[in-house]
């Protein structure tokens, strides 16, 4: 279930170095529910390819953010990056269409 | 199963001084009904590298919206350092439900881009690109599209758009009249 006004730092400021983290093939990084935040700064998140993907303010949500601050990177490795997409479609793995 | 029917809105991508790199598709607004008010921007010397981009229902994988997707923006540049972005091609405006997806917009400043093909309008109304100061915008392959509805804007300037290095576009207002 999505939960709500959370926040989420990959890495952070005043970090000597470095940070990386990984979301691996297959699986998802996503941002539900109302007024969440995930921040990446001093750190390099890597999607694990295109069969991989970021997801935010699915399930009828709003209000999120996700922000890549200065030293952040999110290296998507191909994967897409979907605003406002349907929360069932991913659900089954397949996207609708007409 | 069909997708649910409720209405989004007001989410962020905010590449702020950061680097979104290797993206594929990005859809602002995607299908699952009523989205609204959703923002991808690039600011203070963001970069952001990815496939097709679409502001408004229809995905850029070629799949349909199917409701209401209205007032997103795609901003590309703000503060005072530079943004760099490469996209490949960009679409404003739905298919199929074309004339529900309306009224998005995408900015650019203060910007190197480079991208495919644009297209204001896709069957769609009312969406507008507006092209302001320092910006170099480089369309490597595709041409431009305004139109399919109505009331759709690319709007130049003080910005240069190029296409494969044969020369300089320099052009004034344009606005499609017809569907």
């Amino acid at each position: 279930m999505a939960s709500y006004s959370n926040t989420v730092n990959f890495g952070g400021l005043g970090s000597s170095s470095f940070v990386t983290n990984s979301v691996n093939a297959a699986n998802a990084l996503l941002v539900e529910g109302n007024a969440n935040t995930l921040t990446i700064t001093n750190a390099t998140v890597v999607m694990g390819g295109s069969s991989s993907y970021l997801a935010i303010g699915n399930a009828g949500a709003t209000s999120n953010l996700v922000q890549i601050l200065n030293d952040g990177t999110l290296n998507m490795m191909g994967a897409s990056v979907n605003l406002q997409w349907s929360h069932s479609a991913y659900s089954t793995g397949k996207r609708s269409s007409r | 199963m069909e997708p649910q029917r409720v209405q989004h809105g007001q989410t962020f991508i905010s590449v702020n001084g950061g680097v979104l790199t290797n993206a594929g598709s990005v859809a602002i607004s995607a299908t699952g009904g009523a989205n609204f008010s959703n923002v991808v921007q690039v600011l203070n010397g963001g970069k952001l590298f990815s496939g097709n981009v679409s502001v408004g229902a229809f995905d850029a994988n070629g799949v349909y919206g199917n409701g209401l997707n209205n007032g997103n923006l795609y901003s590309v540049g703000g503060g005072a350092a530079m943004v760099t972005v490469s996209n490949g091609t960009i679409v404003l405006g739905g298919v199929g439900y074309s004339t529900l997806s309306a009224f998005n917009t995408m900015t650019v400043t203060n910007a190197q881009l480079q991208s495919g093909a644009l297209t204001v309008g896709n069957g769609a109304s009312n969406n507008t690109v507006s092209v302001s100061s320092n910006v170099t915008w480089n369309l490597i392959t595709g041409n431009i599209t305004i139109g399919g509805g109505t009331g759709n804007w690319l709007t130049i300037d003080s910005g240069v758009l190029t296409k494969r290095g044969r020369g300089r576009h320099r052009a004034p207002t344009a606005r499609s009249t017809t569907a």
